[in-house]
This record gives C-alpha cells, sequence and structure tokens, in this order.
C-alpha cells in the first residue's frame, strides 16, 4: 500500500514516528501554554463569583455597628486576599482585610494589612485610625500616638478622594448611591478627626499623669471602614 | 497487573479514604449556595419522613432517595441549619453546615470514583485503573458537584453502579448482575425521573445480549418507569427551557473525547476487515451513543419550551459524565493494546491520550477557579 507516492511502511520507520511524537508533545505543550495562560482572566472572572453577598453588610457594620458576623466577614477577607491576588498593589484592598481580621480577633495580621495599606496609600485617614484603635485597645499608647499624629496629617479632602475613586473596594461597598452616603461619610470623618485629636492631647499626658492612662485604658475605640 | 477482588478492594478502600479526606476538605472552602439551602430547609429540616416519601415537598425536583438519606445523615448529628435562609443570599458561611450537609454527597461521590477504581484494577490493569481515576478527575462534572448538598453526586453514584453491572457481563460473563441492576433502577428512579433513559437504555441493553428472560426485563424496567412516573406526576411539574445547547451538552461530555470516540469506533467497526481490531471494549460504544442521543434529546426536548419555570442546567445531564469517563477510558486501553506492538506507535497513542487528559485537567482547573468554587479559606 502506498501513501503519498511512498509505501506505508515508511511512515512507520522509527525517524517518522520520532516526528509524530516530537510533534505531539509540541502540540500538547503549546495546548497546556495557551490553558496556562488563561488562568489569569479566570483569576479575574473569579473575582465576580467571590464578590460577597450581601453588598451592603461593611456598610451597616461600619454605620449601625452591627454586630460583627465572623461567616460573613470571612466572605469579605477571601474576596479582598483574591483581589491581592489580581492586583497585588491595590492599597485600599490591604486597609479592608486589616479592618475585617480585626473583626476576626486576629489584630496582629490587621496590623501586618494595615501598615502594609498605608505603604500603599499614604493618603487614606481610617488607615492611620484603625490602626491607632489597634494600638490603644492592646495599650500600646506611643505607637498609637504616632498613628494618630499622622492620622491628623492627613488632608480630609485626599481621604474622601480616596474612597471615592475605588471603583473595586470601597465604592462598591458603599452602593449604587453615591449622594445618599456623602453626607453620612463626610461627617463621620469629620467627628473622627476631632476624636483623634481629643485622643491625641490625652495621649500626650499620659507619659506623666496616671488618671490619663488610667482614662485611656477605658477607651476602646471601635474600627471603621469609611 | 490485574488484581484479583480482595487486593481490588483494599485498593479501592485507600482511593476511597483519600478521595473523601478530598471531599471534606473541598466543602470547607465551598460556600452554600441558594439551592442547598433551600433543600436543606424547606425540605430537609422541615418535613417528616413520609411527606417526602408522598412528595409533599415545595421542592421542584423530585428526588425523594436524596431527600431521606440527607435527613438520615441531619438526624445522626441532630442538625438543623443554623443560618436563616430568606432567599437573597446566593452563597452562605458555615464551616460546620458546609461539611455536614455535604457529607452524604462527599460519600456519594468518593464511593463513585472509588467503584471506577475498583473495576478496572479488578478487570484491567492498575495502569488502566490510575488512567481511569484521572479521566474522572478532570471532569468538571465531578468536581462542580463534589462537594453539594444535591441529588447530583448520588445521581453520579448510582449511574456509575449501573454502568459498571451493565459492563461485567460483558467483560466476565459469569457474573451474574441483573438483580443488583434492578434494585440500582430502583434506587435510579427514586433519586431522579429522568433517569427513566438510562433505565430504559439498560434494559435495551440487557434485552440485546439475552440471557435475562422477558418477564424479568419487563419488571426490571416497568417497576423503576412506574416510580420515576408516579414521583414526576404527583406534585408540580415545572417546566425547563435549554438555551443554550451545546455548552450544556459539553459539561456531561467532552468534545475532544467524541473525536477519539469516532476514531475507536472506526477502527473497530468500520474500516476494511484488514484493519479492524476486535476487542471486548466496543460493546460500550452503544452504550454510550445511547447515552449521548438521550441527553442531546432531553435538551432538544427543552429548547422549545414557553413560558419555562426555570431554565435548563447542565447539572440535570450529571448521568452522562459517569458514561464518558468509562467510554474515554475502555477506549483508551484498547487503542493502547492495539499499538503495544509497534514501541513507537504505542508511545505516540499513550502521549496522545495523555496529553487530552492533562489539558483537560488544566482546562478544568481554569473553569473550577474562574466559578471561585473553592477558593473560601476553611478557617
Amino acid at each position: 500500500m502506498t501513501l503519498f507516492k511512498r509505501p506505508l511502511k515508511a511512515f512507520l520507520s522509527p525517524a517518522a514516528n520520532i516526528l509524530v511524537t516530537v510533534f505531539l508533545l509540541s502540540v500538547f505543550f503549546i495546548a497546556s501554554q495557551n490553558v496556562v495562560q488563561t488562568f489569569a482572566v479566570a483569576d479575574i472572572a473569579a473575582l465576580n463569583n467571590l464578590q460577597p453577598q450581601p453588598t451592603d453588610y461593611i456598610l451597616e457594620l461600619s454605620i449601625h455597628q452591627a454586630a460583627p458576623d465572623k461567616n460573613k466577614i470571612h466572605c469579605y477577607v477571601d474576596y479582598y486576599e483574591h483581589l491581592l491576588r489580581v492586583f497585588p498593589n491595590l492599597g485600599d484592598a490591604y486597609g479592608m482585610l486589616g479592618y475585617c481580621y480585626h473583626y476576626l480577633n486576629d489584630d496582629p495580621k490587621a496590623i501586618g494589612f494595615l501598615k502594609m495599606a498605608i505603604e500603599h496609600d499614604p493618603d487614606y485617614f481610617w488607615n492611620y485610625y484603625n490602626l491607632a484603635a489597634i494600638y490603644l485597645n492592646e495599650s500600646r499608647y506611643q505607637e498609637a500616638f504616632g498613628s494618630l499624629q499622622k492620622a491628623l496629617n492627613v488632608p480630609p479632602m485626599a481621604s474622601l478622594k480616596s474612597m471615592f475613586t475605588s471603583p473595586m473596594v470601597y465604592l462598591p461597598l458603599l452602593g449604587p448611591d453615591e449622594k445618599k452616603v456623602l453626607p453620612y461619610t463626610v461627617k463621620h470623618l469629620k467627628e473622627s478627626y476631632q476624636s483623634s485629636f481629643v485622643l491625641l492631647q490625652i495621649l500626650n499626658q499620659t507619659g506623666n499623669n496616671k488618671g490619663s492612662i488610667e482614662v485611656m485604658k477605658k477607651i476602646k475605640p471601635e474600627l471603621y471602614a469609611f | 497487573m490485574r488484581f484479583d477482588h480482595l487486593k481490588s478492594l483494599y485498593l479501592s478502600g485507600g482511593v476511597f479514604v483519600i478521595l473523601l479526606v478530598t471531599g471534606f476538605l473541598l466543602s470547607e472552602r465551598k460556600l452554600l449556595w441558594t439551592d442547598e439551602l433551600y433543600t436543606q430547609q424547606a425540605v430537609i429540616d422541615t418535613r417528616s419522613y413520609s411527606d417526602i416519601l408522598t412528595s409533599r415537598t415545595p421542592e421542584g425536583n423530585k428526588n425523594p432517595l436524596f431527600y431521606v438519606m440527607q435527613k438520615v445523615v441531619s438526624n445522626i448529628y441532630s442538625y438543623h441549619m443554623p443560618v436563616y435562609f430568606s432567599g437573597d443570599f446566593y452563597r452562605t458561611r458555615d464551616i460546620p453546615s458546609q461539611v455536614i450537609m455535604r457529607i452524604p454527597s462527599n460519600i456519594y461521590m468518593s464511593l463513585a470514583l472509588a467503584l471506577l477504581f475498583y473495576f478496572f484494577t479488578r478487570f484491567f490493569s492498575i495502569l488502566a485503573a490510575v488512567y481511569a481515576l484521572s479521566v474522572a478527575l478532570v471532569s468538571p462534572m465531578v468536581w462542580m458537584y463534589w462537594a453539594e448538598a444535591r441529588p447530583y453526586p448520588l445521581w453520579f453514584l448510582l449511574t456509575t453502579v449501573q454502568l459498571v453491572l451493565l459492563c461485567c457481563p460483558f467483560i466476565a460473563p459469569k457474573i451474574k448482575t441483573t438483580n443488583k441492576l434492578f434494585l440500582t433502577h430502583i434506587f435510579l428512579a427514586l433519586t431522579a425521573s429522568a433517569s427513566i433513559f438510562q433505565i430504559s437504555i439498560a434494559v435495551l441493553v440487557l434485552w440485546r445480549r439475552g440471557g435475562v428472560s422477558i418477564k424479568k426485563l419487563a419488571l426490571i424496567w416497568a417497576l423503576p418507569m412506574g416510580i420515576a412516573g408516579a414521583y414526576y406526576f404527583i406534585s408540580k411539574v415545572f417546566k425547563i427551557k435549554t438555551y443554550m445547547f451545546f455548552p450544556n451538552l459539553f459539561d456531561g461530555v467532552m468534545p475532544e473525547r467524541l473525536f477519539v470516540y469516532v476514531v475507536y469506533a472506526l477502527i473497530a467497526w468500520v474500516l476494511p476487515e484488514k484493519y479492524k481490531r476486535s476487542s471486548n471494549n466496543t460493546f460500550f460504544l452503544p452504550i454510550f451513543f445511547l447515552f449521548f442521543t438521550s441527553v442531546c434529546f432531553l435538551l432538544s426536548m427543552n429548547l422549545y419550551t414557553k413560558n419555562s419555570d426555570f431554565g435548563f442546567f447542565s447539572r440535570y445531564l450529571i448521568y452522562l459524565a459517569p458514561a464518558d469517563i468509562m467510554m474515554f477510558s475502555l477506549a483508551s486501553v484498547d487503542l493502547r493494546r492495539w499499538s503495544r506492538q509497534n514501541f513507537w506507535i504505542c508511545l505516540n497513542v499513550s502521549i496522545f491520550l495523555g496529553g487530552l487528559v492533562i489539558v483537560r485537567g488544566l482546562m478544568t482547573y481554569r473553569d473550577i477557579l474562574a466559578a471561585a468554587t473553592y477558593l473560601h479559606s476553611p478557617s
């Protein structure tokens, strides 16, 4: 029997077979590479499916101080951790992870993430404030003092800008109606600047005043996402 | 190397334990979703066994066997779902619920895969068994429904049992499986109404093969059909519509495997006598073809539904996945055996079949990653 004017046996020779082997290996190698290259797209697609629900839970937790539900907070952690896998330089996600880990009773992790958030975005008041709040809860007054000082140095408008120009982290949490949440966020930011200033004054006296230390021990500030 | 019954059993037992542990790890990492929550709350936690058996449940699906088993496990663990499901949550995290609610499904899927492993170890070789297990483990259906408190893993297990029992007499004629098949058909009828297709196919195959009386065949067919029909019509029948034919179909059967089946069928049946290869495994081709046709029929039937209540999901085709896994493994065993005489051809065939499994594995990993099914942290 002949194929393309050559005996079929020629196609079964070791040389021809080696060629086929190389061809098959190349085809599967290229196919595998092509599939592996689409893993990055799959990672992004996963973000859609990881989006925590209900989306307004953090807003409820931050505004109305709703009871922390660890299961729901875990879902947010999973989402932000995956978000960082896809976009490693997203400072806002580090900040939210710090916030969430505090409510999961893992303050060492929360501190680590908040510090990273500050590294990535030094112009967001709440990261400094939350870091200071954790330090105060742990009676680490000197570090709390430093953090509050930095918080007060952040221009309020810069914080608002960070918040409302964060399409992947803060904006989805604030909900679709920006006008509805803007008054609250501005009011809350103003109040928190004031309370930070008061805290800073009390902390300033803790070094030489026992009464101030007693006062500080009673203060257990909450953390806020915005 | 082929193993005897006891050795195969021990090996499969080991595989089962590994798969079971894997299933628990997967359960921890997968959130509960609407359907699982609804079934647990509307049926398992609130309805009695008699309600379930008489189909007095608000569920659209009729899966009494699944509900009963789920309720048994819930009773053993004195488990009631602590999460209040109000219908507006798509995914809910509760690790104990995730694990307990999915214990039966995890056992079903692990048993199905271990049974496949046993079948290939017992009748072929350990290499074929490992290969068949890999073929199963790269199937997206396995990963999508392994850790899910829904009837699909039970359907997958019963289909696997049905196919193994159907194959045994062809491979080892001394083994009688008719009675076991009858029992499997009863369980299938109690698991999914759509199992009427596979029950009919199995009876058709038994009839064609011969050796079973018409009376017995009628019983094996009629009783399960009656049960499935009764459950189907006893409560409200929801209309479902197929929106996408091929994406649904290709969840159940891998397109690249269809190509292999065509090549396999050509070599085994169509080519001139000179090139034809005989094998004990080609008996599975018509079985697979009938399963495939029934799936296409099911999809086409729902393609023209008007005023539907729900969309058609590929999970209703899960019974095709074990047939596809079995077909691809049996065809691969044959193709490799046929090419064994020539080292190079054998190597190339092995690379081709192995390559298909590896690429499919990567694609399944990508799809499961995109669905974010197991991306939730367990702690």
